[in-house]
């Protein structure tokens, strides 16, 4: 069966969805990835040049970095920082805002998140065009709801006669696994077995279970449970019920594709991985010279380096044995990092390599790499 | 005219200069909007008069103390105590104590020194009563009483050794005996001493000595009731014989005895004048302007001393029972604490080193006077307590002069009428003078009158009028009508019943009353009170738990402790404050659930803490032993996030190289050496935080060591830095320029208000309002936090183990009140005492709960974060008031590999400051033995604390005889007995030994001399052989080994050295 | 502005006898009571010109200061 998505409910900020067919691990996955992986644009730096409001600048910066950014497309319009080869902030890894209130009425006035502007890069056009910049959208990087007369703007400060505010911010891209600010999601609801079929939990109850549980929204959805139908032990959770809310930095629509995305690049990159070493196994039953042995890539997770010297050692491969300076001499060779060989061995892309050997990008990955090696 | 200087003023007090403002001038003023004074400002600092419990005054307590009979011969555990007070508020206790023999003594306290005088002395001075008439008022009618009888005619027997018939001859003879005590002018007369004494002294609140009489023979006649048993001791721990030391009476006291000292001062210089036979010529303005200068006048700074330190310099005591700590800083921690300042009420230092815990008991007495939630726990526990919410002192005098006319209308005898049956009368006081006598039955109906009547306002009865009916029993308190109406005394609001009409109650009658605490309580011809509120008897702090009436009572007092702890909002003029210290919670928020006096005592002005979405769940262990996980995203998104503000005073007066008189020589600033316009690569590093003015910019980071200011020396022409010393980085927040006093010279001194950010970092600890702490144990990342099916994630997740013993039910309460709250957008009343067994809380917000959609008890099935699983259990999750407490781990935490050690035991200093070790002390290795981790034992005590190697004497077994001798070699070893000098490898040799040895060899050498030739051959040879390798004799004081010993065992020898004790090692 | 600099500096060597470097610039000072802008120089007395107050504040730096805003 193959999976399903059905959107019960579609608004700018949400998305209510099923999802069907699908493993309880992928859609658990679906929603952690959604929450912390999408790369948005959040302000990160706050160059704080005159404050005589009555919150200290730390405080203020810290609220500036809480205000939601339209990170429309964030992941191919914007560079991370540390993969720019600036030397700091340059209009491809950033945004700079600014933020310049004074108050001269007599009443308290508030600033807002509206009063953010975005400055043009000062030595704009002087760098290499890149393909990011023509990515963006036309508000990238504005506040959330700025110019929308429906939405309210999101205070930072209130400040009373005579108080200025005056800065500048650089956003930055980044995940949430960094910072809560750079989530899209404010929630992601997620439910499963309405009715308690799968007898995962206990409704735990005074008197009367039914008067004390309401039944949710979602329980509408599927068959209650017979009085007598007996308990299915092999049944497995197939139906998912999310409510995907965001801050308005993505829209709910590209959170749950990108999140999709996110997830696939993952995958990939795992099922990528996994084939190198079968790869690196049957290039070692080839008899061949000694900078063809198998070498332990050293930056692997150690997990994987377990496996993979135990594939190698423990299925006594007779071969590798015979050949070379023996199976001594080829581990020893092993543990130099600087082992050029093994990647002629390996017969993979440099890039690709890169990416298995450094567990962050293991992790969570630079994506045009990954994106190259998708085609399982 | 004489300047006494200058008198502390209390902060809008009569002479205050904020007297009378109101809010928007007071905030123009830079002070709190809200600001209500009632403390002084001393050096800066807060500081106020605490309450102190006093004996009530001018009320005859019988005591039964078995010290008493240690004062002397004869002397019984029985008196009779009155704490009298003058019309100025100053006091004076007189003791009646009882005597084996049946008299009594009457003591009193003069200058700190005890006195007594036997009670028939002074009845006789007073109005010189003739035996007859102090027996019939002594018995008054009771002639049947033999027990009354034999007591009143030992007591006369007693007085005949002093052969004075008259009134006069007893003044005369007390006049006598304290003419050099009293110190008093030469020239008066005996007499006139005596009744001085007697006014001065002697039930000092009665003007009349008819009246004080008349009081004596009731002190009398209580004290044989209570040795007889038909009265029973009075409880002077109980409230209801107390009441409270008001700061003003102690302030005017204070000030009233240093004019006294300063008078007297002025007449000890006149008399020495007179005596040395001086010109005094009080015409003669330069006499008196030269006596004046000699005496110190200075009676402000005095105060000033008083305040500052809370010590009470008196020659009299003030009839005190303690001389320091009346005095405490009002800390602006956070609102909570800093109210609870201005209701504490101390029981008196005497009895916090009291052994017994009976003044510490919770007395159904205090009840609506003193709260009996808010009590530290520890040593001021039961001592120090917080007056009941609604409870008010009385601080103006009352007009009651006109009632014992009225009494006397009702139906009350004159006290002077002479045959008055003591039997079936009950006397009438009214502030401790005898007013009349009345029966039983006419007394009651008096108090009932007077009770209509000050509750309808009829007959000018005041309301703070205390009526205080005791009614005649077997065997109990001694029986009146007792009516009080001075100051200082405890009064709070209740409803009288039979009229609806509001009364004020003190305890003194409330034992005698009956209190509904609830209307649905009020038992009809039983109850004449009801309480306004059922929580009228709680503080104000006790009062915000909400729902404390689910919790276990300790859980309450916990919560009183923390709230005080709690980094809150102390003040909205953050700005100009300049406190040491200051906490400050950045986003605090109102409570979703509050009790209804959160908003009667706006404390949304000073939130105190932040409504967290609170799970009890066991997940991942991290929540064991109170500890508690903290949502990464909600840290990161701000929760309990908080600021410490530091101060930091320089005071370049204090300075090394600072001038102490005349113009200063050092001077904030940069000296020229400093070079400011110079390009980015050669600036000096000061500049990135200094100003030209040598202060540091408002708004820079600060790390330790960057320099805070920078001032030039004129006699170096240098500049010099301050450095900043604290370990985390600061902010300057504000930089304040004092001038001095004058106004006239440069900048000396300078006020840096530094701002630390304090985010929460694991170990810092919070709590609930239900006394439940806990650290923070990890911040767990938001992905793999349990969730619930509405993607609610919880920001805290404690442990269930949390609640079963402590039963702190209020906070389950309290978080499903929230949740309903927070889903239906009110702010929910948690007041205590608003539910019943029939209406129980849990019902109530658990339709609300069901009403939103969620399970009614509150609970939730929840998923893993992880797995994505349903949890097995549904998971209680709702939404509870934290507050982040001030113990922080940046300011706790110890730690040390290496550091520094002490100079004479060489073993790590101790000490968090000093970078020094914790201890490692006697049962923590008596652990470790016990284990039989003797290695951990060693690496512990020796070589991870004063691990040294030592040489030792292998002969003598020395540690300290150590000498070196300089070779590298080795001995030249010429073969001449006498010139061997053996050492070990490195020219190490015990000197005792190698003294014994030579000493020996001398003797050897002598007796070689004297003729006995015994001399072996000499071999000539020239080797050098190092002293280890010669055999036999030669290794005298040369046969050291080096062993390994804590250093502090070779201190410990040479100590015993000096003492002439040889301490000997056996090495094997 | 150089003539006030070379007076101070002649003045300030005559009474303390050692030749002193002058004040660089006056500084400004807000006064803590009244709020009004004081120009103090380094060695003169902190003293209000309005009010005659003896507390001033520092006023903020313009210089920028970096923050994280997190």
């Amino acid at each position: 069966m193959d999976p399903i998505v059905r959107i019960r409910e579609y608004q700018r900020d949400r998305v209510n969805f099923v999802l069907e067919n699908v493993d309880l691990a992928f859609a658990n996955s679906l929603r952690r990835v959604m929450m912390a992986d999408l790369p948005t644009v959040a302000i990160d730096l706050v160059e704080i040049e005159a404050n005589t409001t009555v919150l200290p600048d730390e405080f203020i910066a810290h609220r500036l970095g809480m205000v939601p950014l339209v990170s429309t497309n964030c992941d191919g319009a914007m560079r991370y920082t540390r993969d720019c080869n600036c030397l700091e902030n340059c209009a491809y890894c950033s945004i700079v805002l600014s933020l310049n209130v004074q108050c001269n009425d007599s009443i308290a006035m508030e600033i807002t998140s509206d009063q953010l502007e975005i400055q043009p890069h000062p030595n704009e056009g002087t760098e290499e065009a890149g393909e990011e910049r023509v990515r963006r959208s036309e508000n990238f990087g504005t506040p959330v709801g700025k110019n929308d007369p429906d939405a309210d703007p999101i205070l930072i400060c209130k400040i009373r006669k005579g108080q200025e505010l005056k800065l500048r911010c650089i956003a930055k891209k980044g995940i949430a696994k960094e910072h809560a600010k750079w989530s899209p999601c404010s929630a992601v609801a997620f439910e499963y077995d309405p009715h308690n079929k799968l007898r995962h939990t206990s409704y735990w109850f005074e008197t009367d279970e039914k008067a004390e549980w309401p039944l949710g929204e979602n329980a509408r959805e599927e068959e209650p449970p017979r009085e007598d139908e007996p308990f299915d032990f092999n049944a497995k959770p197939n139906k998912f019920y999310f409510d995907v809310e965001t801050d308005g930095s993505l829209g709910a629509q590209e959170v749950v594709m990108k999140g999709i995305a996110e997830l696939q690049k993952k995958l990939a990159s795992l099922v990528l991985a996994l084939r190198r070493v079968r790869n690196g196994e049957n290039e070692m039953d080839m008899p061949s010279g000694g900078d063809q042995t198998f070498v332990d890539q050293p930056a692997g997770g150690s997990g994987e380096r377990g496996w993979g010297s135990g594939a190698g050692s423990g299925w006594g491969n007779p071969s590798s044995s015979a050949s070379g300076a023996g199976g001594g001499a080829s581990w020893g060779g092993g543990a130099s990092p600087s082992r050029g060989g093994g990647n002629a061995a390996w017969g993979s892309s440099p890039g690709n390599a890169n990416a298995w050997s450094s567990p962050s990008n293991a992790g969570w990955g630079s994506p045009s790499a990954q994106a190259n090696g998708w085609n399982v | 005219m004489k300047d006494c200087g200058l008198v502390p003023i209390m902060v809008r007090s009569v002479r205050c200069n904020l007297r009378g403002m109101s809010s928007s001038e007071l905030v123009n003023h830079h002070e709190e909007a809200e600001e209500f004074g009632g403390y002084f400002v001393i050096n800066g600092n807060e500081r106020l008069i605490r309450y102190l419990i006093l004996p009530r005054r001018n009320h005859v307590i019988s005591l039964l103390r078995p010290s008493f009979a240690n004062r002397g011969p004869s002397y019984t555990q029985y008196a009779v105590q009155i704490r009298c007070v003058r019309p100025d508020q100053t006091s004076c206790t007189n003791t009646l104590h009882y005597l084996a023999n049946g008299s009594a003594m009457f003591r009193f306290s003069w200058r700190k020194q005890e006195y007594v005088i036997p009670i028939m002395l002074i009845l006789k001075a007073l109005v010189g009563a003739s035996d007859k008439e102090i027996f019939e008022g002594l018995m008054m009618q009771d002639y049947d009483n033999t027990f009354l009888t034999g007591r009143v005619e030992l007591l006369l027997r007693s007085y005949k050794r002093f052969t004075m018939r008259t009134g006069e001859q007893a003044l005369e003879y007390l006049g006598e005996k304290f003419r050099v005590v009293l110190g008093l002018a030469e020239d008066m007369s005996n007499s006139a001493i005596g009744a001085l004494l007697i006014r001065k002294l002697i039930l000092v609140h009665i003007e009349n000595p008819r009246q004080k009489y008349h009081l004596l023979l009731f002190m009398l006649r209580k004290l044989y009731s209570l040795v007889n048993g038909t009265c029973c001791a009075d409880n002077p721990d109980s409230p209801q014989h107390q009441e409270v030391l008001l700061p003003g009476t102690l302030y005017s006291m204070i000030i009233k005895e240093r004019l006294e000292e300063t008078l007297n001062a002025i007449r000890t210089f006149v008399n020495v004048d007179v005596r040395n036979g001086a010109t005094v010529d009080f015409h003669d303005k330069r006499y008196l302007a030269k006596i004046l200068a000699r005496v110190n006048f200075d009676i402000g700074s005095k105060l000033s001393n008083f305040l500052a330190t809370g010590n009470l310099v008196s020659p009299s005591g003030l009839d005190l029972q303690q001389a320091s700590g009346f005095t405490i800083v009002a800390e602006k921690l956070n609102w909570q604490r800093y109210i609870s300042h201005f209701r504490c009420i101390h029981r008196g230092a005497f009895f916090a080193e009291l052994k017994t815990t009976t003044v510490r008991k919770l007395l159904p007495e205090a009840w609506g006077f003193l709260c009996p939630v808010h009590t530290p726990d520890g040593s001021p526990c039961g001592l120090l307590n917080h007056l009941a919410r609604t409870c008010r002192l009385v601080t103006a005098p009352l007009a009651v002069a006109h009632i014992p006319a009225l009494l006397v209308k009702y139906g009350m005898s004159e006290p002077f009428s002479s045959c008055i049956d003591g039997r079936i009368n009950l006397c009438v006081q009214l502030d401790g003078h005898v007013i009349g006598w009345a029966s039983p039955s006419v007394a009651k109906q008096l108090a009932t009158n007077l009770r209509i009547w000050k509750t309808e306002g009829k007959n000018e009865i005041p309301m703070d009028l205390e009526i205080g009916m005791v009614p005649p029993s077997m065997g109990g308190q001694y029986p009146g009508l007792f009516l009080f109406s001075s100051r200082a005394r405890m009064m709070r609001p209740v409803k009288y019943l039979p009229n609806g009409r509001d009364d004020s109650v003190g305890p003194f009658e409330q034992v005698y009353m009956d209190i509904a605490c609830t209307p649905e309580e009020i038992e009809p011809g039983v109850s004449t009170h009801v309480e306004h509120n059922p929580t009228n008897f709680l503080s104000i702090l006790a009062n915000l738990t909400p729902f404390s009436d689910f919790n276990q009572s300790p859980r309450n007092i916990y919560q009183c402790q923390m709230g005080k702890q709690t980094m809150g909002t102390p003040s909205t003029a953050l700005k100009h404050r300049t406190d040491n210290k200051l906490y400050r919670l950045q986003s605090g928020q109102s409570p979703v659930v509050r009790p209804a006096l959160h908003n009667t005592y706006a404390m949304d002005a000073f939130p105190n803490g932040t409504n967290a979405i609170v799970a009890v769940i066991s997940y991942t262990g991290y929540d064991m032993e109170d500890a508690m996980i903290l949502n990464k995203s909600a840290h990161e998104r701000g929760f309990a996030y908080g600021t410490v503000y530091k101060s930091q005073i320089i005071d370049l007066k204090d300075m090394k190289g600072a001038s102490k008189t005349g113009a200063p020589t050092l001077h904030f600033g940069l000296g020229p050496e400093i070079k400011v316009n110079s390009r980015a690569e050669n600036k000096h590093s000061c500049l990135d935080f200094l100003d030209l003015d040598g202060l540091p910019y408002v708004g820079t980071r600060l790390s330790t060591g960057d320099p805070i200011a920078a001032y030039v020396d004129d006699v170096t022409r240098r500049t010099k830095f301050v450095k900043y010393k604290g370990d985390e980085a600061a902010f300057v927040d504000e930089v304040r320029l004092i001038g001095d006093e004058t106004g006239e010279t440069e900048l000396q001194k300078v006020h840096i208000t530094l701002r630390i950010t304090r985010s929460p970092v694991i170990g810092d600890k919070f709590s609930s309002r239900h006394g439940q702490k806990g650290v923070c144990s990890q911040k767990w990342p938001a992905i793999d936090m349990p969730f619930s099916e509405s993607g609610m994630q919880p920001d805290v997740i404690i442990n269930p183990h949390a609640f079963p013993s402590r039963m702190t039910i209020g906070m389950l309460v309290e978080s499903m009140a929230g949740k309903a709250g927070a889903m239906h957008g009110l702010a929910q009343d948690a007041t205590p005492f608003k539910f019943s067994e029939e209406d129980t809380a849990v019902s109530y917000f658990g339709e609300q709960l069901k009403a939103a959609g969620y399970n009614y008890y509150g609970n939730e099935p929840m998923y893993s974060g992880i797995t994505g699983e349903e949890f097995a259990a549904d998971i209680y999750l709702g939404v509870v008031y934290y507050q982040r407490l001030r113990h922080m781990v940046l300011d706790k935490f110890q730690v040390r590999t290496t550091g520094p050690v002490d100079p004479i035991t060489r073993q790590p200093v101790k000490g968090r400051k000093r970078a020094g070790g914790i201890r490692f002390g006697e049962m923590e290795r008596d652990a470790l033995i016990a284990h039989g981790t003797s290695f951990l034992l060693q690496d512990r005590l020796m070589n991870c604390s004063d691990y040294s190697t030592a040489w030792v004497c292998r002969t003598c077994g020395s540690l300290i005889s150590l000498g070196y001798e300089d070779i590298s070699l080795g001995e030249v070893f010429t073969g001449m007995s006498s010139s061997r000098k053996p050492t070990g490898p490195g020219g190490e040799y015990c000197r005792t030994c190698r003294a014994a040895a030579e000493q020996e060899d001398e003797l050897e050498r002598q007796a070689l001399a004297t003729g006995q030739h015994l001399q072996r051959p000499q071999g000539n040879i020239k080797v050098a052989i190092s002293s280890q390798n010669v055999l036999g004799k030669s290794s005298k004081g040369g046969d050291l080994d080096v062993i390994a010993v804590p250093y502090v065992f070779r201190y410990l020898c040479a100590e015993l050295a000096s003492m002439g004790i040889a301490v000997s090692l056996e090495i094997q | 502005m150089n003539t006030n600099d070379d007076h101070l500096q002649a003045t300030n060597s005559t009474s303390a006898g050692i030749p002193m470097q002058a004040p660089r610039q006056d500084m400004e000072y807000l006064c803590a009571d009244c709020n009004a802008k004081n120009e103090i120089r380094a060695r003169e007395p902190i003293r209000c010109r309005e009010c005659g107050h003896r507390i001033m504040y520092k006023r903020r730096t313009r210089r920028m200061v970096q923050f994280e805003a997190r």
